[in-house]
């Protein structure tokens, strides 16, 4: 059995925006189905997450819990208008639950309907005020052209968290808007210090810099972003126009000649993001956002896509054998032996499942496990001359 | 690539050198400045725009149209010729004319002279004037560009003769945009530059919507965009298509404006072309009139992170002591007016936020956009026109609206700018579906008007009633380049201060304004000095020239004609 006082601490831990404070009496089945509702949508089980949560209603259809997994399963997936009904429920059970306004309010700006979303912030900073609600509620302000409002509600959330970086990034952003420079560079410094490893951050440092007259200053800071995302098109277009500027021509062209073979990749992203966005149901959308993604080496992002494609169609074992490889790619071994393990019980006879199955166990030092999987595959197609390959390799 | 390409300079006389931080004669206040809406009064206000939409929401029926100002009759009162747009002749029998023309009755009214000069029969889908005098018999032509075929029409003693069949340029059928004249190898005949938009017809319309219900108007992503032509003029009354040989393909499409520049001082003329969710270009004259596409490197053909925006209208100038000529784009909302400084070599500096026009931009859908001296203090100010081309956002984004007012940017002479019509109110406040922009002083009174077209709209005259500051207006007659003098560069110099004006045509959003250029004096009585660089790269100078008036100064005369 699964202890109650585990189940709340696990979800205080996984919930952006949980308050936790409430120790409600669960009903230990439903403790389970929550725990194992929260785990499937952290691994990317989308439909089973939002199946065990049906279940965990049907037991005990009062925990605002259960909905505001939903509301977030829901923003995972896209659908935004479900995702609302489902955290206006969980404010129905539990008015002061925190984080529930600001989701809404969050949704509510991915939909470009800003007035709505401030009214969200404003609910969520009345009951639970943070710096993080005041950055959003600024960053609202500022996208209607409201620029005192934008400033005065960043100020605010520097006053109650001086260590926001956010705040004082999206300050940085507000002055180099309005065309003072020097105290955008001011308060981006301030972020840059605050939160050191943070990429976007440190790009729009460089940015700043290069708009302000200072290329060679700005190289580092554009290195930085090109070394760990060789994908980020805008990194390599301006740390090409720095290199111009400072008299290297040839290092100038090379960072142009890479931004132009990534822009093609970018604008692609950018389209299917969009389309998928707006038609969250279209299985071919997400796959092609997946794909894109993937192209640029966007793996994390890729599979994130991948997973909404596959909650339309569960039984796609391409797809799922796509989720596990950049599974394996990104490094969760895991959690790819969980997913070619899971194809295989629907179809074992899939030999290239069985044959990958076996390259994570082998390159994750598991060689008995890895003989087992080609051997399954063999039994299969015994012809298949890689698997022969491979456990020749293996004996060797 | 010749990155550093150093042209021909013939210089006549002695180099001055002037430095200075800005460009400020005199100080103005902003209380100095009102336009008033005269459409009626002039006799312009039966003037509509046609979009020919009959619910079909077709791309082209929210593009349109431009208009400008024409001398058509040689008097020196500027006329003005209005695009009236267009139907669809699957969807419309009924026909209307394509162009409006209005002589200027010289008391501050119009007359419709459309019929009587030739003007009435033609029936198309238009877009885009620019006007020039292409065969060199001083008198303005012009070029009308539209969906299908293009027009040339020839000025014969005040009326038109469409020669487009004669002169070659109606070989295309594409949807045009702006076109510009300029000339490009200096031979001193007029060539074109022709901008196109995207392959659309009513068989490849795509069903675009912001509702997910209803369908609207589409944005260009979602069609392939059409390179632009650029046709040699070849003395005689033809044109011939050097679009490749001249250099500027490959080309991207989606072109929406052009203007004419000489970033890099060498005399010959470059060209700054704005795109639509395309890279912005930038063509280097190689000295020859060819060309490189120097856009991405130069640092002009994106936003700061690199971005593609919606290019509209464009216009070039200097704006600041800086002598540097500074470009200035007109995008979609939620995206600045673009403004990058040339820097040195072929780096331009984007100045959109420093500028302080990039944030009160950043709401409004920037059509039509010219340069001038609003005030007459001695600086260039921005003038846009704004208008949505979705009917209804405002329901689906908010702080965006379909009906936008325009913006009037007065620039402090240092190259920092305000935009005073949230300030004064007024005509220029009220919210129109701005498309065209067009400047010229049709009252002949020494202050600059205004003149904006709507999308299935009216067209707007704005007189300008600021006369606390004194002028000076001139026009050019080249005699070894094009007799309207393109390319002429006039630096005018009062108090140790520089102004710098080029005549050229294009620039704006499928428009035209006059080609006379006027000198702010502020309070100064007369212009102390003014250095003419003609296109065949020599130089004169005259001194001590008095304000308040108009002069023609003929190329190698040495001598001013009052007007």
């Amino acid at each position: 059995m699964i202890n109650k006082q585990l189940v709340v601490a696990s979800l205080c831990l996984s919930f952006i925006f949980s308050s936790c404070q409430k120790k409600l009496e669960i009903d230990p089945g439903m403790a389970a189905l929550i725990f194992q509702a929260e785990s499937a949508s952290r691994s990317g089980y989308y439909n089973a997450a939002l199946t065990l949560s049906d279940s965990a209603i049907t037991i005990s259809p009062n925990v605002a819990d259960i909905y505001f997994l939903r509301g977030r399963v829901f923003t995972k997936l896209a659908r935004l208008e479900k995702a609302e009904t489902s955290y206006l429920k969980v404010l129905q059970l539990d008015p002061n639950y925190q984080g529930a306004w600001f989701n809404i309010g969050t949704n509510s700006l991915r939909q470009d309907k800003l007035p709505a979303a401030i009214s969200y912030y404003k609910k969520e900073q009345q009951t639970h005020p943070s710096a993080a609600t005041m950055v959003q509620i600024g960053k609202v302000y500022a996208d209607m052209g409201k620029v005192d409002s934008a400033t005065f509600a960043y100020e605010k959330a520097i006053e109650i968290d001086t260590k926001n970086a956010s705040a004082y990034m999206r300050l940085g952003h507000l002055y180099k808007d309005s065309g003072d420079i020097t105290k955008a560079i001011k308060y981006t410094t301030s972020g840059v210090n605050l939160d050191p490893e943070n990429l976007d951050y440190k790009y729009f440092m460089g940015s700043l810099l290069l708009l302000n007259g200072e290329p060679k200053a700005s190289i580092p800071f554009f290195r930085s972003v090109t070394n760990k995302r060789a994908w980020h098109y805008w990194a390599h277009h301006n740390l090409g126009q720095a290199y111009f500027r400072i008299g290297s021509i040839a290092e100038g062209q090379h960072f142009m000649d890479k931004a132009k073979e990534l822009q093609k990749g970018i604008q692609e992203v950018e389209n299917w993001r969009n389309l998928a966005n707006m038609n969250p149901d279209q299985f071919m959308l997400w796959v092609n956002l997946g794909n894109s993604l993937n192209n640029m080496g966007r793996m994390e992002e890729a599979k994130d896509a991948f997973l909404v494609a596959l909650s339309l169609k569960p039984m796609n074992f391409s797809l799922q054998n796509n989720i596990a490889n950049l599974c394996l790619m990104i490094g969760d071994t895991n959690q790819a032996i969980v997913r070619y393990e899971a194809i295989l019980s629907m179809d074992p006879e899939l030999v290239d499942i069985w044959l990958n199955l076996g390259v994570v166990y082998a390159s994750s030092g598991q060689v008995t496990e890895a003989r087992q999987a080609w051997e399954k595959g063999l039994e299969f197609d015994s012809n298949n001359q890689t698997l022969k390959g491979y456990l020749e390799t293996l004996n060797q | 690539m010749n990155l550093f390409n150093i042209g021909k300079i013939i210089i006549i006389g002695y180099v001055i050198f002037i430095s200075c931080d800005k460009i400020k004669p005199v100080v103005s206040s902003t209380n100095q400045i009102s336009f008033t809406e005269v459409t009626k009064y002039a006799g312009l206000s039966d003037f509509r725009h046609i979009t020919g939409a009959a619910g079909d929401k077709w791309f082209p029926e929210s593009m349109g149209s431009g208009g400008g100002f024409i001398d058509y009759n040689g008097d020196s009162w500027p006329d003005i010729l209005l695009v009236s747009g267009g139907v669809w002749p699957e969807k419309n029998k009924s026909v209307i004319p394509a162009l409006y023309l209005y002589r200027n009755n010289r008391d501050g009214t119009f007359m419709d002279v459309t019929a009587s000069t030739g003007l009435a029969d033609l029936h198309t889908y238009g877009f885009g004037i620019t006007v020039a005098d292409y065969d060199n018999d001083d008198d303005q032509d012009f070029f009308f560009t539209t969906i299908w075929q293009n027009h040339l029409f020839r000025n014969d003693g005040g009326s038109f003769v469409d020669v487009t069949a004669k002169s070659g340029l109606g070989k295309d059928s594409l949807w045009s945009t702006s076109a510009i004249f300029f000339d490009a190898d200096l031979d001193g005949w007029a060539d074109i530059y022709v901008g196109s938009y995207v392959d659309w017809s009513p068989e490849n319309d795509i069903w675009c919507t912001l509702d997910g219900i209803t369908k609207n108007y589409c944005t260009p992503e979602l069609f392939n965009g059409v390179p632009s032509r650029f046709y040699h003029n070849n003395g005689n009354g033809t044109f011939t298509d050097q679009t490749e040989q001249a250099g500027f393909l490959p080309a991207p499409g989606k072109m929406l404006g052009a203007a004419e520049l000489d970033f890099n001082n060498d005399g010959w003329p470059d060209l700054a072309v704005a795109s639509d969710t395309q890279r912005d270009l930038l063509y280097v004259n190689n000295g020859n009139g060819t060309f490189d596409e120097i856009g991405a490197i130069s640092g002009m053909a994106y936003d700061e992170n690199g971005r593609a925006k919606a290019g509209m209208g464009i216009d070039v100038g200097v704006v600041d002591g800086s002598k540097k000529e500074t470009i200035f784009v007109g995008n979609f909302s939620k995206e600045m007016i673009s403004v990058f400084r040339h820097q040195s070599d072929v780096f331009f500096e984007d100045r959109s936020a420093l500028s302080k026009i990039g944030r009160p931009s950043l709401m409004t859908l920037t059509f039509g956009l010219f340069l001038f001296d609003a005030e007459l203090d001695g600086d260039l100010d921005l003038f846009t026109a704004n208008g949505h081309v979705q009917i209804g956002i405002e329901q689906t984004q908010d702080g965006i609206y379909y009906r936008e007012p325009s913006h009037l940017f007065l620039n402090d002479g240092s190259g920092h700018f305000t935009d005073i019509v949230p300030i004064i109110g007024g005509a220029l406040s009220k919210t129109i579906v701005g498309r065209g922009a067009a400047y010229a002083d049709y009252d002949k009174n020494g202050t600059v008007d205004i003149l904006v077209t709507e999308n299935g709209g009216p067209a707007h005259l704005y007189r300008n009633d600021n006369h606390l500051n004194n002028f000076l207006r001139i026009n050019v007659k080249s005699i070894n380049g094009t007799r309207d003098g393109l390319g002429t560069k006039l630096v005018g110099i009062i108090n140790n201060m520089s102004m710098e004006r080029r005549v050229k045509t294009g620039s704006s959003f499928m428009s035209h304004s006059e080609t006379t250029v006027t000198f702010g004096l502020g309070n100064a009585e007369k212009l102390d000095s003014l250095y003419i660089y003609w296109p065949d790269g020599t130089k004169e100078i005259f001194h001590n020239i008095n304000g308040g008036q108009e002069i023609n100064i003929m190329e190698g005369q040495g001598r001013l004609a009052v007007q």
